[in-house]
């Protein structure tokens, strides 16, 4: 011992070794992050946690992108012609790939939304916080799912309902649509009245009890519960939030009139260029405008089929004019119409010019950033408005007609006509049968008011025309890429590999 | 060499005029040289002994010796650090005696981590690399010099300047990331891009647990362990190195002209009934035909200059090196330059020994940008119908039209608006002090320092790319970081011999922290040309982060031999590391190995066998090598963000975004081996043989979870999720000849490695990833498609292919349209899997159709000398395994619009044929182009010849001087028809062409100075 003292180099030996035995440097914690156990204490954490759930709906897969593509796209409005093959196919009920991006991203990118709801649900009702607002946050957390279910219902079908968060080892059940859809209608009718009708100004775009009952009506109007459907409309109608239609049909498509009277629930976008989502600076846009964009401008997706145009000229308004909401609706070649049009602008550059005199493409004109710039950026500010009052009208008047009231259902197609100037139908034809007033929402009022906003599907869906030939060659008509159509099999999409082969529980959907 | 050969023959003169007087003695008086094979030096001092004999001599200063022998006599010379070599005189009176130094000297100490080893008592499986050998290879690492040389060492490289090969050693012993560790000067590092290869004096490579677990919970992939160059005591020495050369792509795939092209593209929309393209056919311009290989592609140069100066004496040492080198590659864009400069120095006083590696290195590089596809699937996607340039287009590239459509990119534009670069400042070096504490123990604190600063930065100009994608603003993007590790290690080394016995002892503790810290951000929209951050004008955004990781380890090993004989090493390390939770923070990891040297035992005489080793061990490694640093729990992502309100501010949003495993806890790995060493005939024949087995429990890796789970952003969480066994032999096989000026050697090197699962944790019963399998008894990453069955010849043979029933299970498909097996189908009631076909052709019908791994991999290096001259070829190739090429699907697969390869003959009425689909454009195609499927699966065999050199000495006074020109890459023999047979992947992705860099093939001359 005495010799380790007295000499330098041993007990130098023994400070250093005595110094690399402290264990701290095992012990590092996230210098970046919260956990997730640190988390969800208070009342802000309740609130941020419920603003991210919101913010999954601004994803490419939810509502930032391929929504309108998956719905639209593949409807009889409109057709694509991508360079991009795989595209091009999924457009055309074909699949050679069920990992393909699109498909993956639209399942993914909702579940991660469903994830970001359980959090919410399985960790707020710990937190000692406001219990109005606790209620509220759990009541949003609960439409953004069921939001979310309904789509995933109609997309896909045979879905796992998952309602706790998340573990690695899960391996959910498969459910059926009709299970799927009464998981939603049982979420949206237990949460409703915890909703307010209204928010005050720096909340506007939270969910609220007329978003919940409308979004519970549609669910119903699926499934053909015409009284449910109705019950719930005149709920929104007559909700103290006095939802009205704007005077101005385009104020529905732009960033200048955002959640307006006329708005039940809208994704809330904002401009501002970055490469990626829920990054510091993330973008908060949406690639909608610029993938619907024409050539030259954007990617060029989308088009309308000419049944769709032709239609808007199946009538005029009272003063013998073009129905406004075509222009709103596309980018049309006008002068094929219109011997006197001055060559029409299209982002600064008139359509012959850019185009062709002959070309009669259309592309999408709601949602384009066309009324303030030459160009589309990446990320588009413009709130996507996924239930808006017209729509409601126009499913409440199909409602009422289902329950045989006329009278109540002309009514409301009028609202949304007299609004663009169109005569009301009372004007055009002095009866109207059940069947015509049917056949007038399906073929006229529904396609003029609402081409392009991702409502077509579920119409088709609802009006049993993708269960039967008969009616398929009938869409083929007007659409012939309804000829790749196969009952009982295209109505749904594909399940991601990914997902068959990770859970033994998933079965791919039929005919896949 | 003229003196010599003068003296030489003075010599000769004298002899012959004794010849008679010796005779008479019935003994011979021999005289004779000897000299160093490799430099023509002569060797003082070595021994000479007249076999089983007590008659002996020695070399002079000059080398020189004479002896008296008896008739028919065997000489023996041996010589530290040489080959020992037998001669029969005869009746020669003089002669001259080539030593060849012994790379495998068995005295020679081998470093295998915390101490050195004498190579003749390693027990373990060490390979010991010709470090001279591997650097003939002229490439941005050492490692590519590898490739083929050392047996269970695959190295995966691709041409890309820059790059660094994928190396594994014996295999995939689990399925995360397998990169060994790399201990460079006893610093523990897991890249070394920056190294300069003129640096590295020697390289071992750790392939068992014997050796290896003194590193413990890293060491589970093995351990590259490098020692860089000292100066040796001796003259001063000034080395100049140079070389330099061109690259040219080593195949160049035969794709169709602009006429050709158009013909079957207009084929295609005939058959699907489309109008057809209108720049295939009404608005086809004979004026534009572009070949996108002769656009992207064009010769590359190589080059490389290092300098050095070294020397020392028995107080101390130094060595200054310097290197440049650059690469610029095959395609247009990518750019590689490496600046390195390095010190390292000792001094011993008395009883205490410092000595010091400092390394700097900059390296830049012009990074090869993929933009939103790959630009090589890009050469074959273009269409020649668009030319590369175009006024017309914003930026000025062709990139398409309505009129020839394409989703491909314009791979020249890419390159030419993406402005792509990083930037790297890397700093490694280490002090350590030994003391000599009694001559039997001694105390070593060894530091060192690794950091690397970064700057990345990309700015995309204004302009297109690719059809249909506009760009309204440029962007900058940049990011900068540093990471430091220090190490802090202090050991104690025991050294004992009494009578016979040996002893060796070394305990140590070793502490390393890691520390990260990044900043980055971008901005885009730049109205004037000033792309830096400050002058963009939207959307500016920052980020950053920091990390720190630390891992503490004590370790130790005992070696004993006794009479050098019988030899065990035990070792043991336990390793605690910050990356895994409370309660799995340690792990212990013991190994022993023993070794008999038979040829040393009294009974064993075979003259004919100079050494006969064998050798087994046994132990447990680990692995902490994981992605991110804080995996063991979930964390909340504070960035997310939702406008609210009427002015949209963004209210901040704060969620859980990826799920973890809080029971994480370290992977073992067991590694059993045995192996024997042996040499035969005077050493001209050097044998070894390993065979091995791992079984790897607790498998941490990213298991593929559903999408379900809402994961994402970020990898699949890591779970401790299976078992896999890996197991296999290597041989190597060295043969050796020298006779005075001629001398030649042959070493041929052979692996076969097989892994299988056997056993996946619930929940995970087979990972799917891409076209690939894993599942319990088979190998990982099996491929995993549907089977094609020819092409349907006529409408009878549609109908023909029919289930039980007589339906037919393709009944949409035509003539022309490729035939799929029914395979599999799944019971209607309840969805299980039956095994029996079921009339329709879907993915419950994939089935294994091949592996990615080799059956056995194989090197052969060949040298051959004569006098002044030097020549050295080296093969190597692996069999057995299998592609999934995207690559080729790109352009054979019709539906979408590509370029097409003059090979592609599709099907037609006259061209009936079983190779080839009809043409067939967009979604009618789909069942042709199942991804899922064998029609993408290619014989990934081979045989390159990987490098061929001829070498040259020229005779120059005080200097040595070498002079040689070399081919890398010179060709290889594959059934593979794309750029390359090789490609780097994953441990899912292995095997799969995603179009990656090929290898190139190098024509380089180059010039070694030694003064």
């Amino acid at each position: 011992m005495k010799t380790l003292f007295t000499n330098p180099t041993l007990f130098a030996i023994l400070v250093m070794l005595v110094s690399a035995c402290n264990d701290d440097i095992l012990f590092q914690d996230n210098p970046n992050q919260e956990t997730a156990d640190q988390f969800w204490k208070t009342q802000d954490d309740a609130i941020m946690g419920i603003n991210a759930v919101y913010s999954a709906l601004q994803d490419v897969g939810t509502f930032g992108r391929w929504h309108t593509y998956v719905y639209d796209c593949r409807s009889d409005e409109v057709y694509n012609l991508s360079p991009w093959t795989e595209l091009q196919n999924y457009t055309k009920f074909t699949h050679p790939n069920y990992n393909f991006e699109t498909n993956m991203f639209v399942w993914w990118h909702m579940y991660v939304t469903v994830y970001r709801a359980n959090q919410i649900l399985d960790n707020v009702p710990e937190i000692d916080m406001d219990p109005d607002l606790k209620n509220r946050i759990l009541a949003e957390a609960t439409f953004l799912r069921a939001l979310t279910f309904f789509h995933l219902g109609t997309m896909y079908g045979n879905v796992p309902i998952v309602l706790t968060e998340s573990t690695p080892e899960d391996r959910p059940m498969q459910n059926t649509q009709p299970e799927v859809y009464q998981q939603v209608i049982d979420d949206l009718t237990d949460i409703y009245p915890n909703l307010p009708d209204t928010y005050p100004a720096s909340d506007l775009g939270r969910a609220t009890k007329g978003a919940a009952r409308a979004l519970l009506g549609k669910v119903y109007m699926q499934q053909h519960k015409w009284q449910e459907a109705a019950t719930e409309f005149e709920a929104v109608i007559n909700s103290p939030a006095g939802y009205a239609l704007t005077q101005n049909y385009k104020d529905n498509f732009t960033d200048l009139n955002e959640n307006n009277e006329e708005s039940i629930f809208e994704i809330q976008f904002a401009e501002g260029e970055a490469n990626c989502r829920d990054c510091p600076g993330g973008a908060e846009g949406s690639e909608r405008a610029i993938f619907f964009a024409p050539s030259e401008i954007g990617w060029n997706e989308g088009h309308f089929r000419p049944w769709v145009l032709e239609t808007f000229f199946e009538e005029t308004t009272i003063s013998g004019d073009v129905d406004p909401r075509l222009a709103v609706t596309m980018f049309y070649n006008k002068s094929l119409y219109d011997p006197n049009d001055p060559d029409t602008l299209v982002y600064g550059k008139g359509y012959n010019t850019r185009f062709g005199a002959d070309n009669e493409k259309t592309w999408f004109r709601k949602y384009q950033n066309d009324y303030k710039q030459d160009f589309e950026a990446w990320q588009s500010g413009i709130n996507c408005r996924l239930i808006r009052l017209a729509d409601i009208y126009l499913l409440y008047a199909e409602a009422m007609n289902e329950l045989n009231d006329i009278p109540t259902a002309i009514e409301y197609i009028d609202y949304v006509r007299e609004r663009s100037d169109i005569p009301g139908l009372l004007t055009v034809k002095p009866s109207w049968t059940k069947d015509e007033i049917r056949s007038q929402l399906q073929n006229h009022e529904r396609v003029l008011e609402l081409a392009g906003e991702g409502t077509r599907w579920f119409d088709l869906v609802r009006w049993g025309w993708l269960d039967q030939q008969a009616e398929i060659n009938n869409i083929m008509s007007r659409d012939e890429d309804f000829s790749y159509f196969e009952v009982g099999k295209s109505i749904f999409l594909p399940i991601p590999t990914h997902e068959v082969d990770v859970n033994p529980n998933l079965i791919q959907n039929p005919g896949y | 060499m003229k003196k010599i050969t003068l003296r030489k023959k003075v010599t000769g003169l004298l002899l012959v005029l004794l010849l008679t007087a010796v005779q008479a003695y019935s003994q011979n008086l021999l005289t004779g040289k000897v000299v160093a094979a490799d430099n023509d030096e002569p060797l003082p001092g070595v021994s000479i002994i007249e076999k089983n004999t007590l008659n002996g001599t020695v070399t002079n200063v000059d080398g020189e010796f004479s002896i008296t022998i008896s008739p028919g006599a065997l000489l023996e010379f041996s010589y530290v650090g040489y080959l020992n070599k037998v001669v029969e005189p005869g009746d020669k009176e003089n002669i001259e005696v080539f030593l060849s130094p012994d790379v495998r000297a068995l005295d020679e100490l081998i470093v295998i981590g915390y101490s050195s080893v004498r190579r003749k008592d390693l027990t373990g499986s060490i390979a010991i690399v010709d470090v001279e050998d591997a650097k003939t290879y002229k490439g941005t690492t050492i490692t590519e010099g590898l490739a083929g040389k050392v047996p269970g060492v695959t190295v995966l490289s691709t041409g890309q300047p820059g790059s660094t090969p994928r190396i594994l050693i014996r295999g995939l012993g689990h399925f995360g990331n397998n990169s060994p560790l790399y201990v460079i000067d006893g610093i523990q590092t897991n890249e070394q891009r920056d190294l300069n290869p003129e640096d590295v004096e020697s390289i071992q490579i750790l392939k068992d647990a014997s050796a290896a677990a003194l590193y413990g919970s890293r060491a589970a992939n093995g351990v590259v362990v490098i020692t860089t160059k000292t100066g040796k005591s001796g003259a001063p020495k000034i080395t100049f190195n140079t070389s330099g050369g061109i690259e040219q792509a080593s195949k160049i795939i035969p794709m169709m002209n602009a006429a050709e092209f158009a013909e079957l593209n207009n084929m295609a929309y005939d058959n699907a009934g489309l109008p057809r393209m209108p720049g295939a056919d009404a608005a086809f311009d004979p004026d534009i035909d572009t070949d996108w290989q002769d656009a992207f592609m064009k010769n590359g140069r190589i080059q490389k200059y290092d300098f050095s100066y070294s020397g020392g004496n028995s107080e101390g040492n130094y060595l200054l090196s310097a290197g440049y080198f650059t690469q610029d590659g095959i395609v247009k864009g990518p750019e590689f330059e490496r600046y390195s400069i390095r010190l390292n120095s000792g001094i011993s006083k008395k009883r205490l020994r410092i000595n010091q590696t400092m390394f700097f290195s900059n390296t830049s590089s012009d990074n090869l940008y993929y933009g939103f596809g790959n630009p090589f699937m890009d050469m074959l996607r273009m269409l020649p119908t668009i030319p590369v340039y175009d006024n017309t287009i914003e930026g000025g590239f062709g990139i398409g039209s309505e009129a020839n459509k394409t989703f491909g990119t314009n791979p020249v534009a890419l390159q030419e608006l993406n402005d792509d670069k990083s930037n790297t400042n890397k700093i490694m070096g280490n002090i350590s002090a030994e003391l000599e504490i009694f001559p039997f123990l001694s105390y070593k604190f060894n530091t060192s320092l690794e950091l690397a600063d970064w700057h990345n930065r990309r700015y995309r100009k204004r302009g297109l790319e690719s059809y249909n994608r506009p760009q309204p603003y440029d962007e900058l993007h940049e990011n900068r970081g540093r990471v430091s590790t220090l190490m802090y290690e202090n050991t104690l080394n025991f050294t004992q011999s009494f009578n016979d016995h040996n002893l060796f002892a070394v305990i140590g503790v070793s502490k390393i922290v890691t520390d990260w810290k990044q900043i980055g951000g971008s901005v885009f929209d730049f109205p004037k040309p000033y792309p830096v951050m400050s002058s963009g004008t939207r959307d500016r955004t920052i980020y950053g982060s920091d990390a720190k990781v630390g891992i503490l380890g004590y370790l130790g090993r005992v070696t004993y031999n006794y009479k050098g004989k019988y030899l065990i090493t035990a070792n043991f390390r336990r390793d605690g590391s910050s990356k895994f939770g409370p309660s799995y923070k340690w792990g212990n990891f013991p190994g022993v190995s023993a070794g008999w040297v038979i040829s040393e035992e009294r009974f064993f005489n075979y003259n004919w066998i100079n050494n006969l080793k064998i050798r087994g061990s046994y132990g447990l490694l680990g692995n902490s090598d994981l992605r991110g640093d804080y995996n063991y729990t979930s964390y909340i992502n504070p960035s997310i963000a939702y406008p609210l309100g009427p002015f949209q501010d963004l209210a901040p949003g704060a969620i859980t975004q990826l799920l973890s495993n809080p029971d994480l806890r370290w992977q073992s790995k067991t590694l059993s081996g045995a192996g024997i060493d042996a040499s035969l005939l005077n050493n001209s024949i050097i044998i070894t043989f390993d065979y091995f087995n791992s079984i790897t429990d607790d498998v941490l890796v990213n298991a593929p979870i559903p999408w379900t789970s809402g994961h994402y952003g970020g990898p699949d969480p890591y779970s401790n999720v299976g078992k896999i066994k890996n197991h296999g032999v290597e041989l190597a096989i060295t043969y050796q000849q020298m006779k005075s000026e001629f001398s030649y050697d042959v070493t041929t090197n052979i692996s076969m490695v097989r892994n299988e699962v056997l056993r996946l944790s619930e929940g995970y019963d087979a990972i799917f990833f891409g076209p690939t399998k894993t599942t319990v008894g088979m190998p990982i990453g099996q491929f995993f498609v549907l089977r094609t069955d020819g092409i349907f010849q006529n409408q009878e043979e549609v109908l023909a292919h029919t289930d039980e029933n007589n339906n037919p299970i393709q009944p949409n498909a035509m003539p022309g349209d490729i035939r799929y097996k029914d395979l599999n189908g799944r019971d209607p009631e309840t969805g299980e899997l039956t095994g029996e076909p079921d009339g329709v052709i879907n993915l419950d019908d994939r089935e294994f159709a091949g592996s990615p791994w080799p059956d056995f991999e194989f090197g052969l290096t060949g040298n051959v000398s004569y006098k002044n001259w030097e020549m050295r070829l080296f093969f190597e190739g692996s069999y057995g395994n299998m592609i999934f090429s995207n690559t080729r699907a790109v352009m054979e697969r019709m539906d979408d619009n590509s370029n097409y390869p003059t090979w592609l003959v599709p099907w037609t009425e006259e061209n009936q044929s079983d190779e080839y689909p009809r043409a067939l454009y967009g979604a009618a195609a789909a069942n042709n182009v199942y991804y899922e499927s064998d029609r993408w699966l290619d014989n990934g065999s081979y045989l390159r010849l990987r490098s061929l050199r001829l070498g040259y000495d020229i005779p120059v006074n005080s200097m040595k001087t070498n002079v040689f020109i070399q081919m890398q890459n010179v060709f290889t023999i594959s059934s593979y028809k794309m750029w390359d047979v090789v490609h780097p992947g994953d441990v899912f992705t292995r095997g799969i062409d995603n179009g990656t860099y090929p290898n190139v093939r190098s024509f380089i001359i180059g010039l070694n100075l030694t003064y």
